[in-house]
């Protein structure tokens, strides 16, 4: 008997394995590693072009809003109502009514959140669009559809600032970072780019010219040194200049070289990726000596916290974002923290400029209809919407909504990313590089000299293999 | 007593004050410094200036006092259908936790299977994968299994709690089996003895499961974010997840005023849980002598 009963267990135990192992057949829907033959997926299944006549759009599509809130509601940063997707669309869906269309909100926590969600969503086929950001990860993985004989037979290129399609691109062609890229996988949902800042205030009581509109490296590092030390009106210390290298060094980099130039990734060369070079030094030098003009604690972020306020001590903000002006609005000081239009490179060009994205799903069963509303998300209405609602910056070219007195650093932030084509940082700049740039200017904060010949060429070496990582991959 | 005597309890009683003196000190200290943190999202809450970022230099009590965090972190989530989403989630969840470790904790400790050492050490093995390296593919058996956007996911991932055996097997292992061995003996099978006389002994310990696996769930934001899409299934720590605003460069910014609002409210519930159990808690980790 008992013989018996621990048969009859093994038996239920392995019919059970058996069953969760063969499972249904839908698992062809994984996508294989090896479905990017050209570093991104080419448009196979969809090659032929979507047919010119635009027949009504019915059933259902499903939305996965990331950035922004899909349901009407409160903004968390200012407090106000706020509409959310649902109503973005309803003037779309008046025009479509055997369309409709499901919010998914995917909570903005952080980017490896991000990308578990919306690699579920897509792998299980939950979702026909995705509002993201860098996605490209996806399209190389075969999970989303190129747009590109979308865009052409729209000629809906032409409705974007020329920048944010300029080469390389990260977030919006493929190949990623390719100065040939044509695949265009992702649309624009607004506009990002950064720029440098200053409090006028600081200035005006050191005395000191105020930055011009496009200020140099050498500018930014004469003006600072004066502006550190005690302020002769308020008797507070003052310093000059505030940078985060754990976030930002590969951006001084590319300022303090009037652009940088790290090379190209091929797997049957990898020393083309260049990271010890005099470029790269001179970048890190002039990180070092900035170091002296910035406040205790600013290798770990700190002494930057009342940036915005009546209380700020720091001169200059090397690198700001839409967001970080949003302090001086709130707190009514507009008209004493400025921004300029970028630090350039050598041939006039600022180094970002990107945007939130819309995707499409391969496995979209509904692919015109999803074509149809990103094109509304992505246009002027949609662009107009989430500037009304979220402060965004418009990609849209014939934008007429940007209103300076409401919001005063919109036209500086738009100038500046007009000016702008990215720059080229691969992978093992955020992965391996940038980390190690911030711990060797923090040492060298904390005294201790780097042995930048010694250092750099070990980054190189281990450049080169990432490079050859890449080809496994 | 002799004066000698008397000298001697006196520095007895003189260095036990000492000693008592210096445990409560050490204990207030501590005490204090696990305090601070709390006693600092309590105060960004309510801080009108920390809507953006924390106030610098940062400061116990805010200058500008004010509700509107609360207001915006009511209004910009569902609180309480969040509230009730994650109760019904972990109820659920700690109901399967106490049955599947309840029943293999008794077989473990009292039938004596043969490699039932084995098998639990398999099991104990398995808490060494990161849970992050398994979400994709338990991710896909749900899809398969059609049970994606659904509270089953949950309950059913929870029937394998080795931890929660671990523990009931050590605790049963404490109690006598003569009891299991004299209702046999009358006729009562191994469910009956189980229910009617190992579980009412076993209340410390399920008390113990209770307040483990709540906090787990209340807590849990990767796996619910993975596998549920309709808002309105959302549990409380995605809700609170909403609160952040993108930084210009792909990453996201946490808004520390609203933030700690929703957390200080998401701990309501947590708090009540366990100042409920603890008494159990304390019980049972004396009677099965775990320490630490």
């Amino acid at each position: 008997m008992n013989v018996r009963k621990k048969m009859v267990s093994l038996l239920v135990v392995l019919l059970l394995l058996v069953m969760t192992a063969c499972g249904s057949k839908n698992s062809e829907t994984q996508p294989s590693a090896s479905s990017s033959p050209d570093n991104g997926a080419k448009a196979t299944e969809s090659a032929s072009p979507p047919e010119a006549s635009k027949p009504a759009l019915k059933g259902t599509l499903n939305v996965a809003v990331t950035m922004y809130n899909a349901e009407s509601g409160v903004n968390a940063a200012t407090g106000q109502n706020v509409l959310g997707y649902d109503e973005m669309v309803k003037p779309f869906l008046a025009q479509h009514p055997d369309l409709k269309v499901n919010f998914i909100q995917v909570p903005n926590k952080d980017s490896n959140t991000n990308n578990a969600k919306w690699q579920t969503l897509l792998l299980s086929n939950q979702v026909d669009i995705i509002q993201g950001v860098t996605m490209y990860y996806f399209y190389e993985q075969g999970l989303l559809e190129d747009l590109t004989p979308y865009f052409e037979r729209d000629d809906y290129k032409k409705h974007f600032v020329d920048s944010i399609f300029s080469t390389p691109s990260e977030r919006f062609l493929s190949p990623q970072w390719s100065e040939d890229a044509k695949t265009i996988y992702a649309a624009p949902a607004s506009l990002a780019t950064l720029s440098v800042a200053y409090d006028k205030q600081i200035f005006e009581d050191f005395g000191v010219e105020p930055l011009s509109q496009n200020p140099t490296m050498e500018e930014i590092m004469e003006k600072a040194e004066k502006l550190t030390g005690k302020n002769p009106k308020t008797g507070k210390q003052t310093y000059g200049l505030f940078f985060d290298p754990r976030k930002h060094s590969h951006t001084l980099l590319y300022y303090f070289g009037k652009g940088i130039s790290l090379g190209e990734i091929d797997v049957n060369d990898p020393s083309k990726l260049t990271y010890n070079t005099p470029e790269v030094r001179q970048g890190i030098e002039g990180m070092i000596k900035a170091a002296a003009y910035a406040p205790p604690g600013f290798e770990i972020g700190q002494g930057n916290e009342n940036w915005g306020t009546e209380n700020n001590t720091v001169a200059i903000q090397m690198v700001v974002f839409p967001v970080d002006m949003l302090k001086p609005i709130q707190n009514g000081l507009q008209d004493r923290f400025m921004l300029t239009h970028g630090v350039l490179n050598k041939d006039g060009h600022g180094m970002f400029v990107a945007g939130n994205t819309y995707v499409m799903a391969k496995a979209s069963e509904n692919k015109e209809a999803a074509w149809e509303l990103i094109k509304y998300m992505s246009g002027g209405e949609g662009q107009k919407f989430l500037y009304d609602n979220y402060g965004e910056l418009p990609s849209w070219k014939d934008q007429n909504w940007v209103d300076e007195s409401k919001d005063p650093y919109s036209p500086a932030f738009m100038a500046a990313a007009a000016l702008s084509k990215n720059a080229f940082f691969p992978g093992f700049t955020f992965e391996t590089f940038r980390p190690w740039m911030a711990g060797v200017v923090t040492n060298a904060v904390n005294g201790k000299t780097p042995d930048l010949d010694k250092d750099l060429a070990e980054m190189q070496k281990k450049a080169e293999q990432w490079v050859k990582e890449q080809e496994k991959k | 007593m002799n004066a000698t005597g008397q000298s001697r309890v006196a520095n007895k009683n003189w260095s036990a004050a000492v000693r008592r003196v210096l445990v409560f000190s050490m204990l207030l200290v501590v005490g204090v410094l696990m305090l601070i943190p709390f006693l600092f999202m309590i105060s960004i809450s309510f801080d009108m200036d920390a809507r953006l970022s924390v106030p610098f230099p940062p400061h116990l009590i805010p200058v500008h006092f004010g509700w509107d965090s609360y207001r915006i972190a009511i209004q910009g989530i569902d609180m309480f259908r969040l509230y009730g989403n994650t109760i019904m989630v972990s109820a659920g969840v700690i109901a399967a936790s106490i049955v599947s470790s309840l029943m293999a904790g008794y077989a473990l400790s009292k039938i004596k299977l043969k490699g039932g050492r084995i098998i639990l050490l398999l099991a104990l093995a398995t808490m060494m994968i990161p849970p992050e390296s398994t979400i994709i593919p338990v991710f896909l058996l749900f899809k398969q299994l059609g049970l994606l956007n659904s509270y089953w996911a949950f309950y059913l991932q929870a029937l394998s709690f080795p931890f929660g055996a671990f523990l009931m097997k050590q605790y049963i292992d404490g109690l006598p089996g003569e009891l299991r061995e004299s209702a046999l003996i009358d006729g009562a099978g191994e469910f009956r003895v189980l229910l009617r006389i190992y579980l009412p002994l076993c209340a410390g310990m399920i008390a113990t499961i209770t307040v483990l696996q709540f906090l787990a769930n209340w807590n849990n934001f990767l796996w619910p974010l993975i596998l549920l899409t309709d808002p309105l299934k959302y549990t409380i720590q995605i809700g609170i997840a909403n609160f952040n605003v993108a930084s210009g460069n792909g990453d996201s910014m946490a808004l520390p005023s609203v933030n700690m609002a929703a957390t200080v409210m998401s701990l309501g519930p947590v708090l009540i849980v366990y100042l409920f159990f603890q008494r159990y808690i304390v019980e049972s980790i004396a009677n099965t002598g775990i320490k630490g």
